[in-house]
């Protein structure tokens, strides 16, 4: 999907905040993995202990 | 020849550390109202002769030192790390008036810690202090994690010229946008942002928990800072573990290691460019080294047996080192677990984690990513220029928001500011093993301290020597400030000693 261009003029213009949100999605989720892999990491551990 | 600095010099200085402990008398009004809300009136009072000082300082200072000359490089540097000083020495003061505080030593040890976002106190019977008091301790590592500077750049700073050097001199180098004042307001932006999803997400959560709703929601607000500014300071002496539920623990997982990403990374991706998350230098690096030392820890932890099921060990292992590895210092064991429990592959993974710490310009402290990044780069660059003919060019480039390529200059400054930490992490070891404590405990602390994480494998208390009080004061400076402003305030001593006319 094409991104809007950013407006640098107005940070908190309400045109803008529909990308911010996409940008906190975007972080959780990166983070969310990581917690997954760490889970699975937790598993496997316990399996072969 | 080192010249000595001209009164004109100093005037510059005053006026500009003035500014910013204006900023701090400003930021006191915030706890100070708390109190009044809750009719906690010797907190008040306490709040009230802290300010009073903090403005006779500050305004003192406008009035004595009246100069219209703006910041030279050197001077902003200065600025940057003696405001530190000085907004330490004045903001223990409410700490100290409220009994909790065994000296003004400690008081300056937990405002420090504050400021540095790093998250290790000395304070007493913390269960018991007032909200207002609550409400400063997180206050000033969400203060501290955001920059003083940045938040005085947004306020009291008129102009930009000068001001840009102060913001550099307090470890945020990058510009967000072409205007610095702009920049210091995108940080906010996304601060802001972030404080109102955190914070409604932990008292949500505290809701559910059963916890009252003016509790769910003060609680919610404190942690979140906590996280957000990777401090890791908590309502509770027992920091998060106060609250045993997975649903805090993955919230706060999710506020601190977003509070470790470099606000650059932050703006990079709000605006678009979504895939910067997978390509960057930093976040690659991040999530490598997790990986390899929650990996450690957790077959560590595995195999002697210390947690029943594949959930508790993964809530219990992924959670300290995300903490230690964000330098956010939440954790939910006790301290002395480390010790008993985790034993030395878990306490050296959780230390190793903490020295590497998280992103430049970021609210987290440590070595930080993009510096490992560039030093393995660095390091394959010359494998490969030995096994390629003599002639060949080699060249390496790694990615962050635009892509850079390395040279020399790069990678001495890199090696320079990781040697330093190094340096001062081995200090802080010797220094505590010297007092009498075991050397991997006196590491894991000393590390904690110097990387501004705050996790405690039980070091640090008020009946820890002084010297050992100092030095972690020192070092939290030193880590917070990535040692450059430091030296220039050192150098700036100096020269008033030393120098010639």
């Amino acid at each position: 999907m094409k991104t809007r261009r950013f407006d640098e003029r107005g940070l908190t213009d309400r045109k803008n905040w529909p990308n911010y949100l996409g940008g906190i999605l975007t972080e959780t989720g990166f983070i969310l993995g990581l917690t997954a892999l760490a889970f699975l990491m937790a598993v496997v551990a316990k399996a072969v202990f | 020849m080192l010249l000595r600095p001209r009164l004109d010099d100093h005037l510059v200085i005053g006026k500009y550390t003035g500014k910013v402990i204006i900023g701090i008398a400003l930021l006191m009004v915030i706890p100070l109202l708390t109190s009044v809300v809750f009719a906690e009136w010797d907190t008040v009072l306490d709040f009230a002769i802290s300010i009073a000082l903090c403005l006779i300082f500050g305004f003192g200072t406008q009035i004595a030192c009246r100069t219209e000359r703006d910041l030279s490089w050197s001077h902003g540097l200065v600025v940057a790390s003696g405001s530190w000083i000085v907004a330490t020495i004045l903001g223990a003061m409410p700490h100290w008036l409220s009994g909790h505080e065994g000296s003004y030593l400690d008081a300056m040890f937990d405002v420090m810690s504050g400021y540095t976002t790093t998250g290790l106190y000395l304070l007493q019977d913390l269960d018991h202090i007032s909200y207002g008091m609550n409400m400063w301790r997180h206050l000033l590592t969400y203060a501290g994690g955001q920059g003083i500077v940045v938040i005085a750049l947004t306020f009291l700073f008129k102009g930009t010229a000068g001001a840009y050097k102060v913001y550099v001199g307090e470890g945020k180098d990058e510009r967000l946008l072409p205007n610095v004042v702009q920049t210091a307001r995108a940080i906010w932006l996304v601060s802001l942002t972030w404080l109102v999803i955190g914070t409604v997400a932990m008292s949500i959560t505290g809701l559910l928990l059963g916890q009252e709703p003016v509790r769910a929601f003060l609680h919610g607000l404190w942690v979140y800072m906590g996280a957000w500014s990777t401090g890791g300071f908590a309502p509770q002496s027992y920091n998060t573990l106060y609250y045993h539920a997975l649903s805090y623990e993955i919230v706060a997982i999710v506020v601190m290691i977003a509070g470790s990403f470099n606000f650059a990374l932050h703006w990079a991706v709000w605006t678009g460019k979504r895939k910067e998350i997978l390509r960057n230098v930093e976040t690659v690096s991040f999530a490598i080294t997790l990986s390899l030392t929650v990996l450690i820890a957790t077959f560590a932890l595995a195999k002697a047996g210390v947690y029943p099921d594949a959930m508790t060990l993964f809530r219990k292992a992924f959670y300290q080192l995300a903490s230690g590895h964000t330098t956010t210092g939440f954790s939910t064991i006790y301290s002395r677990a480390f010790v008993t429990q985790w034993g030395p592959v878990g306490l050296i993974a959780t230390t190793v984690a903490m020295a590497i710490g998280a992103s430049a310009c970021s609210t987290a402290g440590g070595i930080k990513g993009m510096r490992i990044g560039i030093i393995f780069k660095a390091f394959m660059q010359d494998i490969r220029r030995v096994i390629s003919p003599e002639r060949a060019v080699v060249s390496s480039k790694f990615h962050h928001i635009k892509d850079v390529y390395l040279d020399d200059g790069l990678v001495r400054t890199t090696m320079t500011i990781t040697i330093a930490y190094l340096a001062m992490y081995g200090l802080n070891a010797i220094v505590g093993a010297f007092y009498g404590y075991d050397f991997l405990q006196a590491a894991f602390e000393g590390v904690s301290a110097a990387s501004n994480t705050g996790l405690s494998c039980g070091v640090t208390s008020p009946t820890m020597p002084d010297v050992m009080k100092v030095l972690y004061i020192g070092s939290m400076w030193l880590g917070r400030l990535e040692f450059m402003s430091v030296f220039a305030l050192g150098g700036y001593i100096v020269t008033i000693l030393r120098g010639h006319k």
